[in-house]
């Protein structure tokens, strides 16, 4: 368990080890198999982990390099999906019952890109049912557990695609974003997200949410891994009506680019919506640290944003409500066996866990006779009042800076009772998903909690990470990844150190120590 | 379609939002204390977006997607391979002779509601 293991190092660094044929992709993916069972008891990161098709596919590419082939940009990588993107063969169970014996027969669009470029598909990760929440906690299939603190949630939805590479149990992972779904388990587990613009990354093969807010993004342990992932899964795709067919840049070349002389906001509302001070310190800091690096920091209003979280709690629900009214029982998933096709659609539909029921019921609400215009009609145009803040913002400012979370990671079971406080882990990243812009979140530095205290190992304090968001113009993904670079650059040594410290003592259960956290199943 | 928006606008309080109707519309079957929590989560809900109705939004254009003016396209309708039915079959609960399988529909107790009513006819023709 040093720290040059293979399961250690970034994907950059793995590809130039294969491309200089000092590893071969069959040792690499072994390497992230072997850790996946070293520590997936403690993290719950993976709801299948696909070894032979894995190792089979690691095989190919080291053929490939072999005979003098180029692998293609991902050549020999290993990469987690999220369970509600389709990889064909495997299942695809959104975090629910409802599709738990589902197997996916095609490939989405980014799943098929990831081949193509020669990734490694590893296995499918934990989620909030259908993507529905911000802790990973309302998953059916299993609890997932921030690595940095297995008392405390990774975040969500994409909570297991977050702790599997904060872990270091996969290099690069997708997950999508309909709320910060991305962004705010990034910042919880100490990597960095992206929701790409809305129409950057074709959604085929993404199990709907809220279709208009949804967009597949990229998860990886620096800025330059991330644009490895970009530089794959964007671009146009005809089978995806919103998809964008416009140019696609090389994301790994734009990090070069200069950051002097751009131009950041910073919107007042984003610090009076229940930010606790351990983040506020870190995010003041990285303001500082961005002016260093030439960017010119000044306030800004989006007085429209404090209507955001309200405003998406109704747009999603009502989207999601009219999505899953396909899960029926008739084309796939569990059937309910019962006499009446009435009550078979009814019964399956049992099989919905409580925020799933929650938001669609909410949905239907919001859209339904003599409440439409009161409350969907009246959010689609506070929808258009947040849009025209950011178009105003960004006709002064290149990007915009906020938080990516009010808090860092709370407590498992912490916030389940309590819905509204679950919503309000989403403030400060719906903005973004309701304008379609692209956020990135990249780790800024550590808020001190306490710990878990008592003898043995126990310690008074612990640190856990916060997140910077970046939000910039629609399709300007460049300029927010090359500013999330260039301070990445800057607080890399300090957050790679404690990383390293983090994954070193995770993986001392399944060696028979009797370190255990969390009471409850995996 | 009957509309208190109007008066909801200016109001103080959230309106009571009937929980049994909406989850007959969801076709959601809710236990009777789920129903209480349901009501008492959904309503504090309502409550706390209270805020978005202090808005003038008279005159406002509502935006259903992310962009100005884009446009949803749609790709030519020709003859291309994809998957076969048979893989798609695959997929469903109960089959036969390549026909997906359902109980009968329609024959249930036409209790309350015109919007049931509609709806369970819809589902009859659609299965016939």
């Amino acid at each position: 368990m040093n720290d040059d293991a293979l399961w250690n190092m970034k994907a950059s660094a793995l590809l130039e080890l294969m491309a200089a044929g000092e590893v071969s992709s069959v040792e690499v993916v072994e390497a992230f198999l072997d850790r996946i069972s070293e520590v997936e008891r403690e993290v719950g990161a993976f709801l299948e982990v696909m070894q032979e098709e894995a190792l089979a596919q690691a095989r190919r590419i080291d053929k490939l390099r072999q005979s003098g082939e180029y692998p293609g940009l991902l050549g020999g990588i290993p990469v987690a999906v999220k369970d509600n993107i389709c990889a064909a063969g495997a299942g695809c169970t959104c975090g629910s019952r409802m599709l738990a014996d589902w197997t996916a027969p095609y490939d989405a669009t980014v799943v098929r890109a990831l081949k193509e470029q020669g990734a490694v598909i590893i296995g499918k990760t934990n989620m909030d049912e259908f993507a529905m929440g911000s802790s990973t906690e309302n998953s059916a299939l299993g609890v997932t557990r921030n690595p940095w603190d297995l008392r405390r949630v990774p975040g969500g939805s994409s909570g297991g695609s977050a702790a599997a590479v904060a872990a270091g149990e996969v290099p690069l992972a997708l997950g999508s974003d309909t709320g910060g779904s991305v962004r705010q388990p990034a910042a919880f587990t100490g990597v960095t997200g992206l929701k790409p613009t809305y129409g950057r990354v074709s959604r085929y093969g993404l199990v709907a949410f809220a279709s208009s807010l949804d967009q597949i993004g990229p998860l990886a342990a620096d800025v330059k891994d991330l644009c490895l992932l970009m530089d794959v899964i964007s671009g146009f795709d005809e089978r995806d009506s919103t998809s964008e067919d416009r140019p696609v840049p090389s994301y790994s070349q734009a990090l070069s680019r200069s950051t002097r002389g751009l131009k950041g906001g910073v919107p007042k509302e984003c610090l009076t919506q229940g930010v606790s001070p351990g983040v506020r310190r870190c995010f003041e800091r990285a303001l500082e640290m961005l002016e260093e690096l030439g960017i010119d920091i000044k306030e800004i209003s989006l007085p429209m944003t404090r209507y955001a979280l309200d405003c998406y709690y109704i747009i999603a629900p009502a989207e999601a409500s009219s999505n899953l009214s396909r899960f029926d029982g008739v084309r796939y998933g569990v059937r309910a066996e019962t006499e009446s096709f009435e009550k078979m659609y009814m019964r399956t539909r049992r099989n919905f866990g409580p925020e799933v029921r929650r938001r669609i019921m909410l949905g239907t609400f919001a859209l339904s006779a003599g409440y439409y215009d009161a409350y969907y009609l009246r959010a689609a145009k506070v929808r258009t009042l947040i849009r025209r803040d950011f178009k105003r913002a960004f006709e002064e400012f290149d990007i915009i800076l906020s938080p990516t979370a009010p808090t860092s990671a709370f407590l498992l079971g912490e916030r389940t009772q309590d819905p509204l406080s679950m919503y309000m882990a989403d403030v400060l990243t719906v903005p973004a998903n309701l304008a379609g812009l692209p956020a990135l979140s990249v780790p800024c530095g550590f808020e001190e909690v306490p710990g878990s205290g008592g003898g043995g190992e126990g310690e008074m304090v612990r640190r856990l990470p916060v997140g910077l968001q970046i939000t910039g113009r629609p399709f300007d993904e460049e300029t927010v990844l090359c500013a999330g670079h260039a301070f990445y650059q800057a607080v890399a040594p300090g957050v790679e150190a404690e990383l390293a410290r983090m994954r070193k003592g995770l993986g001392r259960a399944s060696q028979g120590s009797t370190r255990c956290c969390v009471q409850g199943s995996g | 379609m009957t509309l208190n928006a109007g008066a909801r606008s200016e109001g103080k309080a959230a309106p009571k939002i009937d929980v049994k109707h909406v989850a007959r519309l969801a076709m959601l079957e809710l236990e009777p204390e789920e129903t209480e929590r349901m009501q008492r989560e959904l309503q504090s809900i309502l409550e706390h977006m209270k805020e978005l109705f202090s808005l003038d939004v008279e005159d406002v254009e509502p935006s259903f997607g992310s962009f100005d003016g884009a446009e949803l396209r749609l790709y030519p309708d020709e003859l291309r391979l994809g998957l076969c039915s048979e893989e798609f079959l695959r997929s469903v609960p109960a089959v036969r002779d390549s026909y997906v399988m359902v109980p009968r529909a329609g024959q249930e107790q036409r209790s309350s509601g015109e919007e049931n009513h509609s709806r369970r006819e819809l589902q009859a023709k659609n299965e016939r």
